[in-house]
């Protein structure tokens, strides 16, 4: 139970940091094209 | 102090804003995640395994970074308001870059706040054996993270020229919000545990625990101001385009009217 929660805590803050770099990524891309 | 801090994020902001968005990628991003790095290694190796809470206490390596992180970069988004309103006619065009800054801080504080009221849901259920209580600390950083997203929703889905001022508007609540999320659970002693910084004779860590806290601190630190100067930097070309568009469309418009 615990190193669950452990490692989905891990997991969703790298998942929220990782998508929001790609998402401002993504927009830098679209101006360029 | 918190005045002092926004005013100086928003200074390095502007002199990094003459960086290509490229180069700060390339040294931004290695630097960000070599420090977090040694972060996660010093809290999943190093740090010692809690004596009352086992090892789902090493949460709170990410959990502590991440709402201190919600509570800095508001004070970016609250100075670059302020700055935008008070140049938003005399100088449209550093309220223009004020307001780039306000958006950015804004996005980045919503990821940290939202990380850190995931994380503190997580740790609360093995621990307190419920995922949310209406403590004054989790309720003031709800507010909070309500602020952000009605900030955000505000900018995108408003038409017409004051969105900008609104959000503006908006972001000094998100900075009152900010000392009573800090104070809550000083003021008042209920179910969210005491604070680890500042918080007087009894509070802190063994010893053993404070690398990993600091390594993260600093990793996450960095990341944010690498993450907000994407984010300026993309708003900022968006607003030059947007404008070049205007401006082709105003042309046009002379060109074929008689």
């Amino acid at each position: 139970m615990n190193h669950r929660h452990l490692i989905l805590a891990y997991l969703v803050t790298w998942l929220l940091q990782l998508g929001y770099l790609g998402t401002v990524l993504a927009g830098w891309r679209r101006t360029r094209g | 102090m918190r005045l002092i801090q926004g005013a100086l994020a928003y200074t390095t902001l502007s002199l990094l804003s003459n960086i290509p968005m490229k180069r700060t990628l390339q040294f931004g991003l290695p630097i960000a995640l070599a420090i977090l790095a040694v972060g996660f290694y010093q809290a999943m190796y190093v740090a010692p395994t809690d004596a009352a809470q086992g090892d789902i206490f090493r949460l709170i390596y990410y959990h502590v970074p991440s709402n201190i992180m919600g509570l800095i970069f508001p004070y970016v988004n609250f100075v670059a308001s302020i700055v935008f309103l008070a140049t938003r006619r005399s100088n449209p065009m550093r309220a223009q870059a004020a307001d780039a800054v306000a958006l950015a801080s804004a996005e980045v504080t919503l990821v940290f706040v939202s990380i850190g009221l995931a994380t503190g849901i997580l740790w609360a259920k093995p621990i307190w054996g419920i995922w949310w209580t209406w403590d004054p600390r989790l309720t003031s950083v709800l507010v909070l993270w309500l602020i952000y997203v009605s900030y955000l929703l505000l900018r995108r889905f408003t038409a017409g020229g004051q969105t900008e001022t609104l959000a503006a508007v908006l972001s000094v609540f998100a900075a009152v919000d900010v000392p009573i999320v800090y104070m809550s659970i000083r003021w008042w002693r209920t179910q969210h545990p005491a604070p680890v910084f500042f918080g007087g004779p009894n509070s802190g860590f063994d010893r053993l625990m404070w690398p990993a806290m600091l390594w993260n601190l600093a990793g996450w630190f960095v990341w944010g101001v690498m993450l907000v100067v994407l984010r300026y930097k993309l708003e900022r070309k968006r607003q030059c385009i947007e404008q070049k568009s205007a401006l082709d469309a105003l042309e046009a418009e002379l060109q074929t009217s008689p």
